[in-house]
């Protein structure tokens, strides 16, 4: 998948934000939250819109896609945890820990996720109504199917993306429920090899970016 | 006895091109679909010549997204007497996707159960009777490689009774499978008849939302009916119903995979050979090198080897030649036999040597697997061409030939991708156009003979990317069709199977390009003799008319002669003509043409000149073998008139400016 920066990752919340507690969002609600104009928020929602994570109909309020919720609910736990870690362990009070989980969720790595998760484990009770475990579902085990490493193996969860594309590699058998493992990465990162039961297929990664897999820990 | 025909079908891979070849003991006919570009081969089944025996596509399955699809499932509507599914059994959970797909069509099925061999490595047991009984269906095991259960086969054909069999009906359960229950009675209320479909067939694909039964079901008015139908599902498992569909389908395989394998108690964790293969061939920084390498191999082989056959070949031509003009005293019989016919047969016998090589080596990577890792590797760079990686073969076949580039595109699926890469191939320079650079560059560039003759070969790569992203554009606006590639295990192919492989593309050449080739060359020589008594191809015959008439259009161009234009037009003959043709009429050759041209042309028009024979109107051979290939006159012609605007627009710019320049 393309890496999503700030701007992009801001709007996803934004969205999320507002479909949560308005029911629906609009250009111009957005704008006014992130102070942005509304030409540039424009700009921002047709780039997110080319990646398949928002939908919008004329004239019609902006609506996050399957793919599109799901990258904003990672967005929004890796808010929580990080506001979670600096309250619980650095004492930070909320209107800090706000301001900052907001800086840092842009830029922080995987490792240090999962650190903060281990971390957070020892000390369940200090950690409020946050549910750790969703949390770490959702940051450190689902993932798009283009995003696994290399040997990593996953259980399908979802496949989501245009119709056609959907069906395509559906029939393949990339169906929910079945592991598939990466094996390979073409030269130039693109496409992607897999095992599969019985075969080996490549998919490039636009299409890898539909299907929604969680990490199995090898035993 | 009436004929009867035997659909052949399966997964690609799963090695049907061989049973095919078994069962017909190589006595196929290879011809086209109509309307669509899809290859299709039939034969009479061996010792039983009122079977008929017809292979169609491979495919993964039939929801007639591409043209294969179509295809195969508008030939299984028509309802073949038997349908043989040859499945690879070490692989069953994908294949046999398709087959329920035909069990749903409610078609007569056989199961090849090709592959046998490897499957019964890998599982402690496969219980063949198991999935018999529970599909309802004869199966025979094969080993197609080896011939093994051939015989089977036949005797399973022969002896195949038609029996009343109850029509087969995947359980959907649930809502499902009353919502489809209940369509088929209103079908049967409403006494629909739509010729190859039960009604169960109609239910389900019409709850699939397949788009042709929904217009079939149209004039009985259940469209809004159907629409909602839909509509309900859908919200119901909160998903496309298509989807629920394979869903369901993959879950019922998974059930009779459990019933029907014995799976052995350790599972072998060792990686198979063919993946610690790939560990070599699809590594990103060996792999290219890999590939550069094979594609170098298979270039030097095909065109250095070939040459020199083909070297071998024109002297035999030229010796029947010489016999030729002193035996025949007439002088316009004798000109007929060496300037046409045995010009135009030279022609086409001087393309076997590489078609040959060449077809023999990419059936053979084909076969064995590498075509696939080929595509996979250079799938990347290749979508700046707007292509995928598969176009990378014809593309650098180009640089030897374009007729077996243009014939390579074959192992391209997508009718967008095949074609944009035929178009494109003639902008690569062949060998044939190297003689014509190396004249204007000794004549004109004597010093940076390097550096120019490079810059023409990357004008034409350049041109090549640009006109392939207008192509997409324009033509070709399906982009989207996704890039699921299977990457097969690499099979060593036995030598009979790939030289019958070989063997049908050049049979296909002979017969069909070949009297393309041979009755454009008759034409071209027909236009240099007549009327009757000029000099061949002098400025009073037609061809040398036409270059006086086409002469003042290339004046903007800088060489608005007789001569430029008569070289360019018999140039299109083969492109080497270009430089006996300017001999001819200037009375030099070698050294004293250099000499000549150095004289009488100015550097930017021998410049211009030179590129408008690098890209204009790509040889005869050419022509014939895009109109073989893409089944349309309309393409061919498509060919030249782009080429030569392209070519004219190219040599203006560079010919103005370089005159506004002061060169």
């Amino acid at each position: 998948m393309e890496k999503l920066n700030i701007n992009n990752q801001d709007i996803l919340e934004t969205i999320y934000e507002l479909e949560k507690n308005k029911g629906k969002a609009r250009l111009t609600d957005i704008a006014l939250k992130l102070k942005f104009s509304k030409s540039r928020t424009n700009q921002e929602i047709k780039k997110l819109i080319s990646m398949g994570l928002i939908h919008e109909d004329k004239y019609g309020p902006i609506v996050l896609t399957k793919l599109g919720l799901f990258e904003a609910e990672r967005i929004m736990f890796t808010h929580l945890l990080i506001k979670t870690f600096l309250k619980s362990h650095l004492g930070l009070d909320e209107a800090i820990s706000e301001k900052d989980a907001c800086a840092i969720e842009h830029i922080i790595s995987e490792e240090t996720i999962k650190a903060m998760v281990k971390h957070l484990e020892k000390d369940l009770d200090n950690i409020g109504d946050f549910n750790l475990t969703e949390a770490e579902e959702y940051l450190v085990k689902k993932k798009r199917l283009s995003e696994l490493k290399v040997g990593q193996k996953a259980r399908i969860l979802k496949i989501e993306g245009l119709r056609s594309i959907k069906k395509r590699i559906m029939e393949f058998g990339i169906i929910k429920g079945e592991i598939i493992e990466l094996i390979g990465v073409a030269p130039f990162g693109d496409p992607l090899s897999y095992r599969l039961n019985d075969f080996n297929l490549s998919l490039r990664i636009k299409e890898a970016d539909n299907v929604i897999v969680e990490l199995i820990e090898e035993v | 006895m009436d004929r009867k025909e035997i659909a052949l079908i399966g997964n690609p891979n799963s090695g049907k091109t061989t049973i095919f070849n078994i069962l017909t003991g190589s006595n196929a006919k290879v011809g086209n679909w109509p309307g669509v570009t899809v290859e299709k081969k039939e034969g009479a089944l061996i010792g039983h010549p009122n079977y008929q025996i017809v292979d169609l596509p491979g495919i993964y399955s039939l929801s007639a997204y591409s043209d294969d699809e179509k295809v195969a499932k508008n030939n299984l509507l028509k309802k073949p007497a038997i349908v043989v599914d040859i499945l690879d059994s070490s692989n069953l959970k994908r294949n046999l996707y398709l087959t329920l797909q035909l069990l749903e069509m409610n078609q007569n099925i056989i199961l090849g159960l090709n592959i046998m061999d490897v499957a019964l490595k890998k599982y402690k047991e496969i219980k063949l009777d198991v999935l018999s009984e529970l599909l309802n269906v004869p199966v025979v095991p094969l080993v197609g490689q080896k011939g093994e259960g051939t015989e089977d086969l036949i005797n399973t054909i022969v002896n195949y009774k038609e029996h009343e069999t109850v029509e087969f009906r995947l359980p959907y359960g649930g809502e499902l499978e009353e919502h489809l229950k209940n369509l088929e009675e209103l079908f049967a209320e409403k006494k629909v008849v739509i010729a190859g479909y039960t009604y169960r067939m109609l239910a389900i694909q019409a709850l699939e939302g397949d788009e042709v039964v929904r217009s079939l079901l149209k004039p009985y008015g259940f469209d809004d009916f159907i629409q909602k139908e839909i509509n309900h599902l859908n919200s119901l498992f909160k998903d496309d119903l298509e989807m629920v569909f394979i869903e369901k389908r993959y879950g019922f395989i998974e059930g009779l995979l459990k019933k029907m394998l014995v799976r052995k108690k350790t599972i072998e964790n060792s990686i198979g050979t063919s993946d610690k293969v790939d560990k070599v061939i699809l590594n990103p920084v060996l792999g290219i090198f890999i590939f550069f390498g094979i594609m170098f191999a298979l270039f030097q082989i095909t065109f250095f080897f070939g040459d020199y056959i083909k070297g071998f070949l024109e002297l035999i031509l030229s010796g029947i030649s010489s016999i030729i003009t002193k035996s025949v005293s007439n002088d316009i019989l004798a000109s007929f036999l060496n300037d046409g016919v045995l010009s135009g047969v030279g022609t086409i016998i001087t393309f076997l040597p590489n078609l040959i090589l060449m077809f023999l080596l990419l059936t053979f990577l084909e076969d064995i697997g590498y075509m696939a890792r080929a595509a996979y590797l250079m799938d990347r760079f290749m979508r700046f061409f707007g292509l995928q990686g598969k176009a990378f073969i014809p593309l650098i076949t180009g640089f030897g030939c374009t007729v077996p580039a243009v014939m390579s595109t074959r192992t391209l699926e997508s009718k967008s991708d095949r074609f944009t890469t035929i178009f494109i191939t003639p902008l690569i320079s062949c060998s044939a156009r190297l003689p014509i650079y190396i004249l204007f560059i000794s004549a004109f560039f004597p010093d940076n003979r390097g550096s120019v003759l490079f810059f023409v070969y990357i004008m034409g790569i350049v041109l090549a990317v640009l006109m392939a992203k207008i192509f997409r554009v324009f033509f070709f606006k399906d982009g989207a069709a996704p890039f699921v590639l299977e990457l097969p295990p690499y099979r060593i192919p036995t030598a009979k199977a790939t030289f019958l492989h070989t063997w049908e593309r050049v049979k296909e050449f002979l017969t069909r390009a070949s009297t393309l080739i041979l009755a454009m060359v008759i034409i071209i020589w027909a236009l240099s003799i007549l009327p009757l008594g000029v000099e061949y191809g002098s400025a009073d015959s037609i061809i040398g008319i036409i270059g006086s008439f086409i002469a003042p259009i290339l004046s903007p161009v800088g060489f608005g002669t007789y001569e430029a234009a008569t070289a360019l037009i018999s140039g299109i003959v083969a492109k080497e003509v270009v430089v006996s043709t300017l001999g001819t009429i200037y009375g030099a050759d070698g050294g004293g043409l250099v000499n000549v041209l150095a004289n009488e042309w100015t550097r930017l028009q021998g410049f211009s000149f030179m590129l408008m024979s690098a890209i204009y109107v790509p040889c005869l051979a050419t022509l014939a073998t895009i109109k073989q290939e893409t089944k349309s006159w309309k393409w061919m012609f498509f060919v030249i008139a782009y080429t030569s605007v392209l070519g004219y627009v190219v040599s203006f710019i560079v010919y103005q400016l370089g005159s506004l320049l002061g060169f």
